[in-house]
């Protein structure tokens, strides 16, 4: 079993070790150090901005509580993303939503408005977040993130198969949206 | 052959066979069609990873998140809920092996604490030629040893019951017992490591449950699938679970999880956990099923308000278990120390015909979660069953009186 320090430094060991025995001030560096990967991946994952900060901020409060099942098999950034995962799952499984909507400039609220190639990302991030949830979701792990086809279904709670045949429509839908 | 569209993902990204890259590469290099394909996802893929990895939210989460923490302390794995109640444990799993298939766990664990439960409670009455016939019995066919260490983990002294079985050689069943009493440690990484090595169908579902506990849903899975096909109460227990986890809907994997909690004596967790899945529901009928299962298992651990709660969340009862909600009430009356109203609840059961040995369970549950002896004596309602005996014993009554005759306690309570 790897160990939290030989993935991302001793500093985050303790602070996570730190955190699991209550201190919250060594959580909050956690949640600083990881907002932006969690929120990013929440953002993509709802395609509603609203939506998304209520799951970041509950996929921290999740990851609080479950602290001392960690023990350092995965990083602890990943570890958070896998956590954040489950907590979109079981928002979107427990309500109704808004549908989702774009905003004026065309891109969901609340993305950086800098990004290196304005016009190809904004095209980019626009057409995944109207891709249909589950093809979206697929895309998002898997290409996105960097997610192998067995880590995502096991966390969307389908089969290979089925996020194989999903990666495989969200990528046509893209090209299509995207004019390639 | 035709064109490859259906391989092209998989060939990008490198998921392919040996056999199948190379004739869809064999195609490519003739099909103008199929390599603008390939093409075209390769800067999909590339676009996509090219993405910011963070992006900070609009504004700082980090005040709300800080308030739901004050609101929601870390559970640790060592502020387990006591054992105990183990008639509560009994009536449960009866309540709950009809009506959703997981009982079987429970009377797998049920089996072997009434055991150590019986053994218990004649170490505590000083009798060790007594116990020690008893430990006889359970450690058949066992070393000298392995009764050592039997005996150890019956006095409560783990870490010696854990040395002595180390001194042994690695035997599928003494990984499976080292596995036990790290359970009754609490040590659930020891529980996760020994139940596996063990390699029997107990042992690997165990470790399983700790991974379900640990929100390791994949690893559980591939434990649950080696032992699927096994006969009898292993292979039962985890095609309950399998059925679970690879349900697509969410619910279903969250039931998994707080049954595995449940199952490894983390009851109150389990039983908020459930709570706050069911809660979040749509009505529906199974869904008034799972409500009256959890109902009756957080009025047995400590949770009577959240038990009152979820009975009332119910739209109605499951068909013929409208007995079953009564006495579930009157188990939470009997938490809340409130031993008349309890009894009046289960009189309003008897006058309405529901089933008698139903009632009788109910209500030795109910015995084992009085306040005093006096009021675990009413409760018992004279009924002669092990159950019955055991709750008396749990509470500090005799139990002389209610213990069959060809039981374990009934034979100890003559021999007095």
């Amino acid at each position: 079993v790897k160990t939290a320090a030989a993935n991302a430094g001793e500093p985050v060991d303790l602070r996570v070790a730190r955190a699991a025995r209550g201190d919250v001030a060594a959580f909050e560096a956690l949640y600083r150090e990881h907002v932006g990967r969690v929120y990013a991946l929440c953002l993509r994952l709802c395609a509603d901005p609203r939506q998304a900060e209520e799951c970041a901020q509950r996929a921290f409060v999740t990851a609080w509580q479950k602290l001392g099942t960690y023990r350092g098999e995965a990083a602890f950034g990943s570890w958070l993303c896998k956590v954040a995962v489950n907590v979109v799952r079981m928002d979107q499984r427990a309500g109704s939503r808004l549908p989702f909507e774009l905003d004026a400039t065309g891109a969901p609220e609340g993305r950086n408005p800098t990004p290196p190639h304005p016009g190809e990302r904004v095209d980019l991030e626009r057409a995944i977040a109207t891709l249909p949830e589950g093809a979206r979701q697929v895309l998002v792990l898997h290409d996105v993130e960097g997610w192998p086809h067995e880590d995502i279904a096991a966390a969307l709670g389908v089969t290979v198969g089925t996020t194989k045949s999903q990666l495989h429509r969200a990528r046509a839908l893209l090209r299509e949206a995207l004019g390639r | 052959m035709s064109h490859v569209d259906d391989m092209l993902d998989d060939w990008v990204d490198g998921g392919l066979s040996e056999a199948d890259r190379a004739a869809v590469e064999r195609h490519l290099a003739g099909c103008e069609r199929c390599r603008r394909g390939a093409d075209a996802i390769r800067a999909v893929v590339a676009a996509a990873r090219g993405l910011p990895k963070e992006i900070e939210p609009p504004r700082d989460l980090w005040p709300a998140v800080r308030d739901d923490l004050a609101a929601a302390p870390t559970p640790r794995r060592s502020v387990w809920a006591a054992a105990g109640a183990s008639a509560a444990l009994l009536f449960l799993a009866a309540s709950c092996a009809g009506l959703i298939g997981l009982g079987a766990v429970t009377q797998w664990m049920e089996a072997r604490h009434a055991e150590v439960v019986e053994a218990q409670a004649i170490l505590a009455d000083g009798d060790l030629p007594a116990a020690a016939a008893r430990i006889d019995e359970l450690a058949a066919g066992g070393r000298a040893v392995e009764d050592a260490a039997y005996m150890a983990y019956l006095e409560g002294d783990y870490a010696r019951a854990d040395a002595l079985l180390a001194s042994l050689p690695e035997t599928p069943e003494l990984q499976l017992r080292r596995a036990i009493v790290a359970l009754e440690r609490r040590d659930l990484d020891a529980v996760k490591r020994f139940g596996e090595a063990s390699g029997l169908g107990p042992g690997l579902i165990l470790a399983a449950e700790v991974h379900l506990a640990d929100a390791e849903p994949d690893e559980a899975r591939a434990l649950l699938g080696k032992v699927e096909g096994e006969p009898g109460t292993v292979g039962d227990t985890a095609a309950s679970y399998l059925a679970l986890l690879r349900s697509p809907d969410p619910y279903e994997n969250g039931v998994a999880e707080a049954t595995a909690l449940w199952s490894l004596g983390e009851r109150k967790v389990a039983v908020e956990a459930a709570a706050e899945l069911l809660q979040a529901r749509p009505e529906s009928t199974s869904r008034d099923v799972d409500l009256l299962v959890w109902a009756g298992r957080a009025a047995t651990s400590g949770a009577p308000d959240l038990a009152e709660e979820l009975l009332d969340a119910m739209s109605f009862p499951p068909e013929g278990q409208a007995w079953r909600v009564v006495a579930t009430r009157a188990l939470i009356e009997a938490a809340r120390g409130q031993t008349d109203e309890s009894l009046r609840t289960f009189e309003t059961l008897e006058v309405a015909g529901a089933p008698r040995d139903g009632i009788a369970d109910a209500r030795a549950t109910a015995a084992a979660l009085a306040k005093d002896p006096e009021s675990a004596v009413r409760l018992v309602g004279g009924q002669r069953s092990v159950t019955a005996a055991r709750a008396l014993e749990q509470a500090g009554a005799t139990y002389a009186d209610v213990a069959p005759d060809d039981s374990f306690y009934g034979r100890y309570a003559r021999s007095k």
